[in-house]
Order: structure tokens, then sequence, then C-alpha cells
């Protein structure tokens, strides 16, 4: 019996003299603490991890850790290599602390998996001291950490803009257009969460490759959206004095975008007849206003004008679909082969009057509830037009 | 007879002063080869031959009987155009002497009588022939003479770079660019064809459009076959180039794409149905012309309609489409005017989506829905699974007021409702920005009256519609008002209240707070609790000649969680024009905004300033232009400050005629300078002047 017994110490002591490090515990913490759910996005985790040194004198040992793994409602749904190792020597039987840092890229599939669990996903890795047999309990070498992932809404976080689409107001991407025509861009914005758009409208001409831009305007559009959102903008008028090949775009300065700015281009063509046509500005409706009888168009006197048209055109000249059509250049009364879209209605005013409303034989031509276009046009004595408003939108009744 | 109209003493017009009064002085006039529609309606015949000159008045002369049985008030229209107010009295008659001379060819002219709660009375129509006699075509029974008509023109110029310091990138001194824009039309009997392009050239490359010297813009080309006169209206046609659904659904967006569709409309447009493929990106160049190459990507499907069916008491409208496609598989262009966050592989999917829309109450009542489904595989082969969603959409609307009057002004009143459910994951390559994951209300309501116009609205949504454990969900109330107001100045004489010239007024304020509304149990995420809120206003007046606005916009975003710093935002506008003569046009406009961002205590401070000068120097000889840009960024997030001038004068040899191009000489430049650069050569001045030889040839057939 002695002699199992001395067996027996001489075991525990040989086991006791432990040459190698353990690895004792490991925490982490995810930064952000949440990534979106239908764009994942890249965290950072912080590892921590804590080693006890070996009770005799060791060598430098690693602590390693080939991948982490990503849980979500009590299942492996991901494993993203990714070796992370530290080469240490601690001193004999003092704790060390290891700090490991990494950033993992959160797929939009691992996010949505993540969203569609209970619970917030658990990032998990395993740090092991390379060199000894895994074991656990009091002699374990291994030890495992999670970090919390949870993600995050559209209504989270800081205003994110996802897609920008330019184009001029018929519709078009490239245009040409008479100097004096006025022609400006719409932005349709889609967006999440909620904040403060800060952006410039700037323009330049081509041959200038990036020099001598200029700055149109500046736009300021608070955008709030509990889910994903959409928005309009409408450009100032486009440089438009002097014939040529510009390009425009929309520079976002808030919130910072991750995709290349969209830009347009169009040109410049001088008028006929060397005249520069007047811009009309117009005062209302406003744009996407619902028409009725009691609406007054109001526009901006135009110098010299012995009449004014107001031209009203259909989105869809055919009924089938709406096509690239200027109307920039339409006659003034359209005939059976006018080339541009045909007037749905209109109203002929004379030059003293700045406003008018449209009466029931106007009406009576357009579509409840389908949306048109319409503008300003001046006409002089000599039967010419000398100015032109701006093309809004508005819907019948 | 009353006198209804009030002389102005200009030439012939008359002004009408007030619409509830209503006279006419009938004449006798000889009656043409129209078609009238009530007895005792005539037109006056041409002056001379069988056509009408393309000045000439057009005159009518209406029966006792018409005038004796007259309640209202009488309205002209040619071609769609209300020309009422241009309708004079001369002798005994009806006159309307055009404003611009009438196109040669076919006009339609109407004539009503207009009473008060009534439908418009038409007292007569009539098909006029305005300028040559149509084409002669060959001689036969059915024979139809072919219409042809082709206009375009073509801008080249040619530029040599005479002095430039510090550009940016270096660029040919000699270069070419221009466009050129043609459309066509031809007619023969039932069927038409018409065609609109452009194109554009640029001799560097590396500022062309698409990479080539000469390409193609975009094009539209339609074949129709068929006409209204037809049987039952039956018409079809093909359309080819850029081209989208005339209105938007929740499955696919009225953009353009280029591609091919096919249409046929019947039943005097009751029924329209269209197959289409397109491209599902914006294309532009002669690469893939008709939008159908798989490195493109597709959207193909077909739509179907109704008109406006007669259900006695109501109408009632119903639109479908469906489409599959697949997102263009090369991410090495970007499309023009097209910027997205996307993944590296592309998407596909199908969906559809049906809309119904009716109106009662004589038109005043008008309830719509549309329901739609998709599929969509984000990613295509990638790790994204297909989502299958869906999305509804219902609406209301009622004119309330409709036929009241406040004084002398209609009002109108319309209220509407909204309700909404758009899956989380809803998604359609037809309508890629689609606001998905929203369910909620809104209200709205608009109030006009004289220049008068109120719009108010109200919305309260959530997202996470789906409910996923894992997110949270959140709610938006939010609400709007705007308005307008442009008064009517009554003025005894034009100097009485001269100062107030035209003015308008505009305002608004809205506001949203979103809130965490449910939390998972365990959630790692800060908590949502922010405020988003905008007050504005305007004012401004036009006097003429010249013309001033200047408006103030203020926001403010607050975090109440302080994950995100609180902003504010000041905007002050100020612009002014003046038309100096009909040969010198000034404008001038001038921001000012600060932001200003809490949690950092920084702030930043934006002045833009824009200036033009337009001037017709010597009239059909010298013009010239001039631009300033002051753009200065100050403050957090500062950027070197930025002025630009630029101008030419253009010097025109030759006016464009029928046979002859327009050509002209221009000096044209730009001085841009710049401060705050690190590096010093960037704050050096840099600018460029070119020697511009322009040549703008008129294409024209008729």
């Amino acid at each position: 019996m002695l002699r199992a017994l001395l067996g027996a110490l001489v075991v525990l002591a040989l086991l006791g003299t432990r040459a190698e490090a353990e690895v004792t515990s490991v925490s982490a913490a995810a930064l952000p603490a949440a990534v979106p759910a239908t764009g994942g996005g890249a965290v950072t985790v912080n590892w921590t991890v804590q080693r006890l040194g070996p009770r005799t004198g060791g060598q430098p040992s690693t602590v390693r850790s080939a991948q982490a793994e990503i849980w979500a409602g009590g299942n492996r749904i991901a494993v993203l290599p990714g070796l992370l190792q530290q080469v240490s020597n601690p001193p004999v039987g003092t704790p060390e602390t290891l700090s490991f840092s990494e950033t993992l890229m959160i797929t939009p599939a691992i996010a949505r998996q993540i969203a569609r669990a209970s619970g917030p996903a658990l990032i998990v890795r395993e740090f092991t001291d390379v060199g000894t047999a895994p074991a656990v309990g009091a002699f374990g070498s291994a030890a495992s950490g999670n970090a919390a992932l949870s993600v995050s809404g559209n209504a989270q976080g800081a205003l994110s803009l996802r897609r920008i689409e330019l184009s001029f107001e018929d519709g078009s991407r490239t245009g040409i257009f008479n100097t004096g025509a006025g022609p400006r861009v719409v932005a349709e914005i889609a967006y999440t969460s909620s904040g403060i758009l800060e952006a410039e409208w700037r323009a330049a001409r081509v041959e200038g490759g990036g020099n001598f831009e200029r700055s149109l305007g500046i736009v300021r559009q608070q955008l709030s959206s509990a889910g994903r959102g959409q928005v309009r903008l409408l450009s100032p008028k486009l440089p438009d004095d002097m014939a040529g090949l510009y390009e425009v775009r929309l520079v976002v300065r808030r919130p910072v975008l991750n995709f290349d700015l969209p830009r347009l281009r169009y040109y410049i063509s001088p008028e006929e007849g060397g005249r520069v046509l007047g811009e009309i500005s117009l005062i209302g409706p406003d744009e996407g206003t619902r028409v009725t009888p009691a609406t007054i168009f109001a526009w901006e006197p135009a110098a010299g004008a012995e009449a004014y048209q107001v031209e009203i055109f259909p989105l869809a000249p055919d009924g089938a679909s709406a096509g690239m059509r200027a109307p920039a250049s339409a006659e003034l009364l359209l005939g059976a082969f006018d080339l541009d879209t045909p007037l749905a209605a209109g109203k002929l005013v004379p030059g003293t009057a700045s406003r008018t409303r449209l009466s029931d034989i106007s009406f009576a031509r357009l579509e409840p509830g389908e949306t048109y276009r319409w503008r300003v046009r001046a006409i002089d004595g000599g039967g010419r037009v000398i100015a032109r408003s701006p093309l809004r939108f508005f819907k019948a009744p | 007879m009353s006198e209804l109209y009030e002389r102005t003493g200009r030439k012939g017009l008359i002004f009408r002063k007030n619409r509830a009064k209503a006279a006419l002085i009938g004449v006798s006039l000889l009656f043409f080869s129209g078609q009238a529609m009530a007895e005792g309606t005539q037109l006056a015949p041409p002056q001379a031959g069988t056509v009408y000159a393309p000045d000439e008045p057009l005159r009518f002369a209406l029966s006792a009987d018409v005038i004796s049985n007259f309640q209202g008030r009488f309205a002209l229209e040619i071609d769609r155009v209300d020309v009422s107010d241009l309708l004079s009295i001369s002798g005994s008659g009806l006159v309307y002497a055009p404003v611009s001379p009438l196109t040669s060819g076919t006009h339609t002219l109407r004539l009503y009588e207009l009473r008060k709660d009534e439908p418009p009375l038409v007292l007569g129509e009539w098909e006029v022939e305005v300028g040559g006699p149509q084409g002669a075509g060959p001689e036969g029974e059915g024979a139809s003479p072919l219409d042809l008509t082709l206009v375009g023109q073509v801008d080249v110029e040619a530029r040599r770079r005479l002095a430039s310091n510090n550009l940016t990138r270096s660029s040919d001194p000699t270069a070419l660019s221009g466009a050129a824009q043609l459309a066509l039309e031809a007619q023969q009997g039932r069927v038409s064809v018409s065609f609109s392009g452009n194109a554009f050239l640029e001799s560097e490359k590396a500022l062309s459009l698409t990479g080539n010297v000469l390409d193609a813009g975009e094009y539209l080309a339609d074949i129709v076959v068929g006409d209204e006169e037809g049987a039952g209206g039956l018409k079809a046609g093909l359309r080819l180039g850029h081209h989208g659904p005339a209105t938007g659904s929740l499955i696919m967006s009225n953009y353009f794409r280029r591609g091919v569709s096919a249409w046929v409309s019947g039943f005097d447009g009751g029924l329209e149905a269209s197959a289409f493929s397109v491209a599902d990106e914006a294309l532009v160049g002669g690469r893939d012309p008709l939008g159908q190459q798989s490195r493109s990507g597709h959207l193909r499907g077909f739509t179907l309609g109704t008109g406006a069916l007669d259900l006695g008491p109501g109408t009632v409208k119903l639109s479908g489409i469906y489409y599959t496609g697949e997102e263009a598989q090369d991410f090495s262009v970007t499309p023009l005017g097209e910027g997205e966050e996307a993944l590296s592989t592309a998407g596909e999917g199908d969906g559809w989506s049906g809309r119904l829309e009716t109106r009662w109450l004589d038109g005043r009542l008008m309830l719509a829905g549309e329901h739609a489904r998709s599929n969509l595989d984000e990613d295509g082969q990638g790790a994204l699974a297909e989502e299958s969603a869906s999305a509804t959409l219902l609406s209301a609307s009622y004119d309330v007021l409709r036929g009241t009057s406040w004084g002398d002004d209609p009002v109108s009143l319309i209220v509407g409702a909204d309700w909404y459910e758009i899956d989380t994951f809803f998604g359609s390559l037809g309508n890629p920005g689609v606001a998905a994951d929203k369910e909620g209300a809104s209200a709205f309501a608009q109030l006009q009256s004289g220049g008068m116009s109120l719009n108010f609205s109200a919305r309260d949504e959530t997202n996470n519609v789906d409910g996923l454990a894992g997110l949270p969900t959140e709610r938006l109330r939010f609400l709007s008002l705007s308005g307008t107001y442009y008064p009517q100045i009554e003025r005894e004489n034009e100097e009485e209240l001269a100062w107030l010239g035209e003015p308008y007024l505009t305002f608004g304020a809205s506001g949203g707070r979103i809130d965490r509304d449910k939390t998972p149990i365990g959630y790692q995420g800060p908590d949502t609790d922010n405020d988003t809120w905008t007050v504005y206003g305007g004012i401004g007046s036009y006097y003429g000649p010249w013309s001033w606005g200047l408006t103030q916009t203020h926001s403010v975003y607050e975090d109440r969680t302080d994950a995100l710093s609180d902003t504010r935002n000041d905007l002050t506008d100020i612009s002014a024009s003046w038309a100096v003569s009909d040969r010198l046009n000034l404008t001038s406009g001038l921001q000012f905004g600060i932001y200003e961002e809490r949690q950092s205590a920084r702030t930043s401070r934006q002045v833009n300033w824009l200036a033009n000068i337009d001037a017709e120097i010597i009239p059909g000889t010298l013009n010239g232009a001039l631009n300033y840009n002051l753009n200065l960024l100050t403050g957090g997030g500062d950027t070197p400050d930025r002025n630009v001038l630029s101008g030419e004068l253009e010097w025109i040899l030759e006016e464009a005629s029928e046979t002859r191009p327009r050509l002209s000489l221009a000096l044209r430049g730009a001085v841009e300078t710049n401060n705050g650069y690190t590096a010093p050569t960037d704050n050096e001045s840099r600018y460029e002047t070119y020697a511009v030889f322009r040549i703008q040839a008129p294409v024209r057939y008729r």
C-alpha cells in the first residue's frame, strides 16, 4: 500500500511539474455591438485571453485560435477562418493577459440569420496554448470565449444612403438643351434611419477634367423613416448660358457614401437666332399638388410677353408606357405631326396675366389620379417663344 | 345682348374680368365644311382658298337660338389648348386671332358653353386645314399619302487651348466635341413611325461619354398601327429604346430603361396590354443597342390594364405587371446616373403587382389598393437565400368641398388616408430603391383657395414588419404642415402698391420622432430615440423685369441616446434677378449655411455665391456670358475655399438657315483660385482659355 501511495505521489508530482502555460479564460467585446440586419457590416472584436504561467521554468509558447464561429439560436450558422496567435513566455506561475483584435465581416446572409434567431448571436473563439494536449479541468490549456452581437433595424444608427439615381426631368440620362432652357436634374435617393442630408449640386465643363467646377446650390434635407425611405430632390437650374458639354453631380458631404457618386452628361446648344431664352420662375402650384378647379397656376411675368401658354403633358402619351421625349422644343399649338410629347391639355392667357386656373374643358382632358407634367412658355408679339419655365409635376384630382 | 368682355384697348385682345358674367353677340357667318355638332354654330370659311393661313383669325357665328338659350360662358379649344381668354368680339361674332401662327396641318377646334355645375356643352367641333394642302398621294380608293417630318441638329465645336496653368490633369490642347439630336415622324394611313435620339462627340476619349470618341446616347423608336377611329380604337405598337411604365408601382419603378416592348390597346383605350424586355440598368452608347445582351441584365414581363370602366355609380381601373429578371453581370462599369451599395454578385428574381383604383360619387371619392409579391435573391448564386415577400398599399381620398366658393374664388379641400405594409425583405430588381420594411398609416389634407395652398400630413409607422425575433422594432411619428400663398393684388392703376410687386410666401414645418417600440431579450445594440424637425419660411416678389427671393431653413436632429451627435443646421438663401433689357440679364444667388455637431462642438459655415451675366452685346452678332462662383467652407470638415470665374464671348459669323449652318467663333476661359490646400501648388491659381470654332447645322425636312 505504501508503494502504491508513493507511486501516486510521483505521478502527481510529475503532473504538477507543469512545463507549459495554460489558457484559463477568454473574454471578448464586439464593436459595434449591432450591425444592420439587411446589409451586415464589419465588426471589431477585442479578445482578452488570461493565461497562467508554467510551474517550472518554461519556454516561449504560442496561444492560438484558428477560426471564429457565429452561433445564433443555439445553432452554429457560420465559420469565419482567421488565425489569431501570439507567442510569449510568461513567468513561472504568473498570470498573464494577452489581447487580440480582429475585424470580422458579418455578411448580409449571416446578419439575416441572426435577425431571425431569438436572442443575440455569439461570436465564439477557442484559444489554445499550442504544444500541450487539450485538456479540461484544472490543467486545461484551451478555453473559449464569446462576444455578443445583435443586428439593428432600418431606423437605428446614423443616416445612411443606399442608392442615388439621377435623371433629367424627362427621365433621360443624357440631354441636349438649348441655351436658356433651364435644365434640372432629379435625384431619387433611397436611405435608412434618419438625420440631415448635406449635399451640394455641382457642374463643370467636361473639358476641364474636374477643374473649374461650379457649386450650384447647397442641399440640407431632413430625412426620417422607420423602415427604408425614399426622397426626391430637384436641382437648381444647371449651367446653360454657354454652349458645350457639361457634367453634373450631387456631391454628398454627410452622410459618408460607400459608393461612387453618380453623374450625368448634357450638352448646351446655341439657341437658333442667337437669342437666349429667358427662364420663367414658377410660383405655384408646388410640385406634386393635387390640382383642382381651385388651383391657381402662377408664374413670374416675362418682359415682352404678349401671351403665355400653360402646357400639360402626360407621362404616357400613348397609354402603353412613357418614353424619352423632351417637350422643350414642342410647337405652341400642336398639330398632327408634332415631334414631341403631345399635350394632354393647355391654356393660353394674355400677357397681362401671370396666373390662371384650368377650366372645366381642360379638366375633362385629364385622367383622374394620373400624374402630369406642366410648364409655362411666354410668347412675344411675333409669335415666338421668348421664355419658358422648368417642368413641374401635379396629380389630377 | 349684354357686353361680357372688357376691351383692353390692345389690338383686339379682350381680357375677361369676371367669369361669373356671361354674354355673347351672335353674328351670322357662312358655314364651312366643318362638322358642327349643335345647330346654329358656324365657322367662317378661309379668306382665300380652301385652307386657312397660319395667322388667319378664326371667326364663329351663333344663331339667335343658341344665344337665347345661353346660360353660361363660352370657351374655345384648339388642339386641346383652351384659348378662351383670348377670344374677342369683333363686329358681330366671336373671333380668335392666333397669337402664334398655327402649324401646317389639321387642327381640331371645339367651341363650348360652360355652365355652373354642369359638364361642358359642345356647341361645335371642326377639323380645319392650315397652311399648304396635305401631301399628294397616289389616286385610288384607300390611298393615303406619306407624311414625313425630320428635325434634327448637329453641333460640333473645335477647341484649341491658348493658355493654361496648374491644371490638375493633362488634357489635349486641341479637341473636338459636340452633340447631335434627331427626331423623325412618318405616317401613312394608320401606320406611324417615330424616332428620337441623341449622340455625343468628344475626341478626348478619357472625357468621352462611354470611352468612344463618338457614341450614341439614348433613343426611342415607336411603330404604331391603328388609330382611335379604327375598329374599337384598336392600336398596336412596338417600342425600342429608353422607356418605362407611365407610373411606377411597388414592383417596377418608372425609370427609363433601354429595351423592347410591344403593346396593344383596344376598346377605345379600355384595355391595354404590353410585353417588355429591358436591360436592368441604365445604358447609354452603342453597346447593346436593344438592351438585350445578358451582360446588361434583363427585366422581362408583361403588363395588363384597363381604362376607367364605367360601372354606373362609379368607375374602376385595373392594372397589373409581372416581371422576371437578373441584374447586370458587369460590375466594372458604373451605369450613368446611378450610384448604389452593391453586392459582388448579380441578383435575380421575379414579382408581380396588381392595382385597383375606383372612383365614386361623381369622382369625389377615390379608393385604391395595390398588392405586390416579390421573390428576390439579392446576390444570385451567393450566400443569401431567396426572400419571398409581399407589400400592400391601400389609399382613399375625398374631395370635400367640390363646387364650393369663398367669395369669387373656388375652394377645394381634399382629405385622404393611406395604409401600407411592406415586408422587411421586400425588394424588386424593377424597383431597386423601394422603401421596404415599414407598416403604418398616414393621413393628409390639402386646402386650396385663391392663391393659398395648405398641406397637412401625419404618419405613424413601424419597422420590423416581419416580426423577426432578433430585431428591435422602432416607431416613427411624423407631422408636416406646409403652404404657399401668392395673393392677387387688386390695383386701380399700375402705380398703386407698385412696391409690393407680385409677392409670394412659402412656409412649412415638419417633425418626426423615432423611438423603440420593442426590444429583443439580450439585445446588444443601442437604444433608438431621436427627433428631427425642420422649419422654413420664404418670401419674394416679382416686379416685371426684376425679382428677389429669401428663404430661411432651420433643421435639428437630436439623439436622446447620445450614441450620435445632435446636429443643427441653418440655411439662408437669397436670390435676385434683373432683366436689364431684352439683351442683358443679371442673376445672383447667395446661400449661407451653418452646420453644428454638438457632441464634437464642431461648427462649419459655408457660403456659396453664384452670379451670372448674360448679354446679347450686338444683336445677332456678339453674345457674352460671365459666371462667378464663390464657395467657402470653414470650421469642421473644412475644405479649401474656391473661386471660379468663367466666361465666353461668341462672335456669330453666320446664322443658321435652311441651307446654311450656324457658324461662330468664341473665346472662352475659366480661372479658379483656391485657398487652404496643404500643398502650396494646389493653392496657385489655375486657368485655361480656349479658342473655339462652332458649327451648328439644323436638319429640317417636312
